[in-house]
């Protein structure tokens, strides 16, 4: 049923990483991120992952929903994997015809297709513990000093927290139209992909006007309710940091320090 | 509490009036509905109520503020709470809490002051077992309560009714006039915008619109007794009003009723 579709991949726990603020989480990502890209060794590469292993246990999210997020872009792994097999100069240890791999080729491919699935599976976890309220929360409190400089940090945010209320709410109806039209014998199945393409129009024009209509009805309802913007609002639940936000914020720091002070060591 | 002085409007300058010299009085604790077919102005009535639309001519009071003032609008919004028609697009929030929030987070209200107004509001309506479920998993009727609820989490005086039951089932449609009453009784003063005659009868005060004015008005004995002038403006009269008529006007004695059971033990009582 197309109900059931689940909105992100929030993973309901009770673990430490689901207690966190999401500001900590949202600036951890940023600096593993920044680290997976400066690292270059494969020494450093093991302990980052090990690093992230020990996140996922702690996360208490089964390890599966993070295969998941990687089976969508293994097409580029794979293609980024293989360019670099093939189109990296150095010494060569093997050779066919005018085809030839270099030794550092093999390496770069490697730590390539290590960096993109540590990429994954460590962004995801940020959206696997946090629950997308506290995500967009998170987001307007963490870009709210750029206000100042016109950054329109909670009207963006209102706009996540609507389009997240509303894409169940989309979704059922794009159900409804889909059986209304095939009802009356319409085809969304078969033909090549430009007249499936085509035989979507019956199906998105009635969308669309469904969904301006509501948000118009929205804008209405949220005015009848006393919204004039961000300005002055308050939270039924703020945003505070915990203690355990603060060790979380030292432990960040440390991180890329510890990456490449024993991966410098050894 | 709600007056309209002659209130005329119009969309837009080279639109016919949508309203005509319209003058009401609603007070405090009232019930009062107001019926008519569809396009009879009965929306874009409500919507002045409360600001979203602003008189072309005349003027609206509400508890004394008046909506022409743009400085008083929120003020108006806050004391006269509005449910629209459809349940989808008017909750804001994927998680009901946050969504009953909506308008306390609004008004710049503390964090445990919220949180109070929140159970409290989910307590009117009967729905505090679901404080974190999203509203999209929730029936027509849970989810009108649900916005009821966050009406009530403004503390309101007024609250109105924009054909709030027209696209909900039997069963949510009397969820929602039970509550309405219970409401009522509590002393908020109720507006229900409705086509649903059998929901009219329950107020204390009916008022019909017709083609942008106000046709008849009175306690729904007095205007459910002009069927013929309700007919004419194709408003459906309820079978019990059309039963007992027509049992009087062949020499039935009976007194105007509008419970199905009132009806029975008047017509078991004759002898």
């Amino acid at each position: 049923m197309i109900r059931d579709i689940t909105i992100g991949q929030y993973y309901p726990a009770d673990s430490i990483l689901h207690q966190l603020d999401p500001r900590v989480k949202l600036f951890a990502t940023l600096v593993y991120i920044i680290t997976i890209f400066v690292a270059s060794t494969f020494v450093q590469y093991a302990l980052i992952t090990l690093f992230v292993f020990m996140l996922i246990r702690l996360s208490q999210v089964p390890f599966k929903f993070m295969v998941k997020g990687i089976k969508p872009i293994l097409f580029v792994i794979i293609f980024a994997f293989l360019m670099n097999i093939f189109f990296t100069r150095g010494t060569p240890i093997f050779s066919v015809w005018r085809i030839s791999i270099a030794k550092e080729g093999i390496e770069m491919a490697f730590l390539m297709a290590a960096r993109l699935i540590l990429l994954i599976i460590g962004t995801s976890l940020l959206t696997l513990t946090s629950s997308p309220i506290r995500l967009t929360d998170g987001l307007e409190k963490a870009f709210s000093p750029l206000k100042k400089i016109g950054f329109p940090a909670h009207e963006l945010a209102m706009m996540m927290t609507i389009a997240l209320r509303f894409i169940p709410t989309l979704l059922e109806e794009t159900d409804k139209i889909m059986k209304a039209q095939q009802a009356r014998g319409a085809d969304f199945e078969s033909g090549n992909i430009f007249r499936r393409a085509k035989s979507l129009i019956p199906l998105l024009v009635p969308l669309f006007i469904a969904a301006f209509k509501r948000a118009d009805e929205l804008a209405n309802a949220m005015e009848a309710r006393g919204y004039r913007g961000g300005e002055g609002r308050t939270k039924l639940n703020p945003l505070i940091y915990q203690r355990r936000d603060y060790i979380a914020y030292g432990l960040i720091l440390l991180f890329p320090l510890l990456i490449f002070g024993i991966g410098k060591l050894l | 509490m709600i007056t309209f002085d002659h209130v005329s409007f119009r969309y837009d300058p080279d639109q016919p009036l949508v309203l005509t010299d319209i003058s009401l009085q609603i007070e405090r604790g009232d019930f009062v509905a107001l019926i008519g077919h569809n396009g009879s102005g009965k929306s874009t009535l409500a919507k002045l109520i409360n600001a979203l639309l602003i008189p072309t001519e005349g003027d609206i009071h509400v508890l004394g503020y008046s909506t022409k003032e743009e400085a008083d609008v929120w003020a108006i919004r806050q004391h006269a709470g509005m449910i629209f028609q459809n349940p989808d697009n008017q909750i804001v929030a994927s998680i009901v809490e946050e969504d009953v929030a909506f308008g306390p987070e609004n008004l710049g209200l503390e964090t445990s002051l919220i949180r109070e107004r929140v159970d409290r509001a989910l307590d009117g309506v009967n729905m505090r077992e679901f404080v974190t479920r999203p509203p999209h998993m929730l029936s027509g009727g849970q989810k009108q309560r649900i916005a009821i609820a966050g009406v009530l989490a403004m503390k309101p005086d007024i609250i109105i009714f924009d054909e709030a039951t027209s696209m909900l089932d039997p069963s949510g449609r009397q969820e929602v006039m039970d509550i309405l009453k219970e409401l009522n009784a509590q002393g908020i003063t109720i507006v229900l915008i409705t086509h649903f005659m059998e929901e009219a009868l329950q107020a204390d005060y009916v008022y019909v619109m017709d083609q942008g004015r106000i046709a008849l008005s009175g306690s729904p004995l007095e205007i459910f007794d002009r069927q013929e002038e309700l007919t004419a403006m194709n408003l459906e009269v309820p079978e019990i009003l059309v039963l007992t008529e027509y049992l009087k006007q062949h020499g039935v004695p009976l007194e105007p009723v509008f419970e199905q059971a009132d009806l029975v033990r008047q017509l078991c009582q004759l002898k």
